[in-house]
């Protein structure tokens, strides 16, 4: 149309003035060079966004994948560190940790300090890390540190303890950094999964690895463990846990755990279905009973756009021959006959006492969280108990918080390490114990039948407070 | 412009360029809600944005320009703004990004006004 140094392309819209048509005599090869070269650059950007678009962050390696983490956490880079770990897992992790820090800040647990970009007073420091992988599957590399050293450096007046908390540690100087700890003995594994081609880290397949070993058990054929099977509703998903639960129906609750988050679980659950199968078998030999006569539900979103599932009623009745024990919520109380000969007083939600000074938090436990995958839906135990958690914290005020620590230290460890977490490290353990001043909190050794580690032995933890004594105590294995 | 996107724009336990950073927040999810993920999504692709303005510069396409320009220029305001709000330490690159944002998006309003004024001489 308008370009004299060439034929039209099409692209020119107006005409040009006359010296700068003749100046284009000479322009028009480095305009047309320019335009091709601008082409290439968008066509390289472009597939640049779609490949960010659609990537998850992987990683070629086992070994990559571990070392990303590694490097993360050394950086203190929250963000490197979720982007190390399997989709599904840092699915569930993501923004109810940024929301943990928001909670534990407001609180005054930690102090305004705390960043989750840099853990002020802690420095991270690995050196000559070699790493080493064995296949477990095509898709599964437990990852092993063969050469190496980790040492952690602490400075007790510049972590961000919260003024909550500074009442219990006497002298934040006086915690000292712990020796550096070598790495070539192969003891430290992490597992490492391969999901679309890259390889994340597993926070699950670790967890469930470690155990595998520290059982003796042979590795189980992968993708061949139980199959989820999720219900048609939120709803309906925590009905038949209820429902298998009281059939003592320890596969269909693990059917009911959603794929990708509870995959681990899935896998492994091949070696101790057996056992829990036979523990069940005992159970019923001996009369044991349970029924679900009352359950009502109410759904609605959570923050992370999930459905969280409310339990406003719910009663348990075990038979075992003896007295039922029976266990009844009735959306504001709960009631439980036939545990102790004198009963136990009904805990109620806005009965707040010094007895029971978190009761209204302590009811976020009667919540599940459940996710839809590929239609159906399943209840998703680790967002079910973070989700309690924050709930727990979110109900939680400030200053009323801190007078009842002040009071009575140990309640703080309670909301912190909460029941289900005590059974549940549990199962892992062999059995544990709270104990605070007079009063005792057991979760039973070998719940559904696990052997507890031959190796493990009691470790307490003891914490010095003005007020009281509080001490931890948890078996773990002995290695 | 494009040369923002790789400043330094957030210092979470390491320096991330505003495109790696929008690259990991969005494979981490953490992208926030349904306007902040498509405009983190748009923001990766700023480079090509930035080409394709510079093709249709070349081509003498001004309105195209102008319009590629003020595109690009609010989605690096936006952008830059919202990483602003969150908890997250921003590094220069923001700031940057949101200075060169603005001087697109005046750019356009110029080249726009400029080119309606010579189709009103003519």
């Amino acid at each position: 149309m308008t370009d004299p140094g060439g034929p039209d392309n099409g692209l020119e819209s107006y005409v040009p003035s006359a010296p700068e048509a003749s100046a284009g005599t000479t322009r028009a090869p480095w305009r047309k060079a320019g335009i091709a070269l601008g082409v290439v650059v968008a066509l390289v950007a472009g597939l640049f966004g779609l490949a960010a678009l659609t990537s998850d962050g992987g990683e070629d390696s086992p070994e990559s994948a571990v070392q990303k983490l590694v490097d993360a956490l050394v950086n203190e880079d929250v963000l490197g560190a979720l982007e190390a770990l399997v989709p599904a897992e840092r699915a569930v992790l993501r923004g109810r940790t940024v929301e943990l820090g928001d909670q534990l800040r407001r609180l005054g647990i930690v102090d305004e300090r705390l960043d989750l970009a840099h853990v002020a007073g802690a420095d991270l420091t690995v050196e000559g890390l070699e790493l080493g992988s064995e296949r477990l599957s095509d898709d599964i590399a437990a990852v092993r540190a063969t050469k190496g050293s980790i040492r952690l450096r602490v400075s007790g007046e510049e972590l961000p303890i919260g003024p909550l908390l500074k009442d219990l540690v006497a002298d934040p100087g006086s915690i000292s950094s712990p020796p550096p700890a070598d790495l070539s003995g192969g003891e430290v594994v992490l597992v490492a999964v391969r999901r679309d081609g890259d390889w994340f880290v597993s926070l699950g397949y670790t967890a469930a690895e470690l155990a595998r070993r520290d059982s003796g058990a042979e590795v189980p054929k992968f993708g061949h463990g139980v199959v989820p099977k999720g219900a048609s509703s939120p709803e309906d998903a925590v009905r038949q846990v209820a429902a298998a639960a009281a059939a003592f129906d320890v596969r269909r609750v693990i059917e009911l755990t959603p794929p990708g988050e509870a995959d681990a679980l899935h896998d492994y659950a091949p070696l101790f279905l057996p056992a829990a199968d036979r523990a069940v078998a005992e159970m019923r030999d001996q009369g044991v009973q349970a029924e679900v006569p009352t359950l009502e539900l109410e759904s609605g979103p959570n923050k992370e756009g999930e459905t969280r599932v409310t339990i406003k009623r719910l009663t348990v009745k075990v038979t075992s021959g003896q007295e039922p024990f029976v266990f009844d919520y009735d959306g504001r109380c709960v009631k439980i006959d036939g545990l102790l000969e004198d009963g136990l007083p009904p805990m109620c939600r806005d009965a707040e006492s010094e007895d029971q000074p978190f009761s209204e938090a302590a009811f976020s436990y009667f919540d599940l969280t459940t996710v839809e995958r590929g239609g159906s839906w399943f209840v998703s135990p680790t967002g079910s108990l973070l989700d309690a958690m924050l709930d727990t914290l979110r109900a939680l005020e400030r200053e009323k918080l801190a007078e009842v620590v002040k009071k009575q230290p140990y309640s703080l460890f309670y909301l912190l390490y909460p029941t289900p977490f005590l059974y549940g490290s549990a199962m892992f353990t062999g059995g544990g114990s709270f104990e605070s001043g007079e009063e005792t909190v057991s979760a039973p050794a070998r719940p559904m039948g696990l052997e507890a580690p031959a190796t493990s032995v009691p470790v307490t933890a003891t914490i010095e407070a003005p007020h009281r004594q509080t001490a931890v105590t948890s078996r773990v294995p002995a290695s | 412009m494009a040369a923002a996107g790789f400043l330094p724009w957030s210092r979470t336990g390491r320096s991330r360029s505003g495109l790696e950073l929008a690259r990991t927040l969005h494979e981490v999810g953490l992208s926030g809600d349904r306007e902040a993920r498509i405009l983190l999504a748009v923001f990766l692709f700023t480079p090509f944005l930035a080409a394709t303005v510079w093709v249709a510069a070349l081509a003498r396409r001004r309105l195209l320009v102008a319009a590629l320009g003020a595109v690009t220029g609010a989605v690096a305001v936006a952008a830059g703004v919202l990483l602003r709000t969150t908890s997250l330490r921003t590094a220069p690159g923001v700031d940057a990004a949101v200075a060169a944002g603005i001087l697109a998006l005046a750019g356009a309003g110029f080249l726009v006004f400029r080119v309606k004024h010579e189709k009103g001489v003519r």
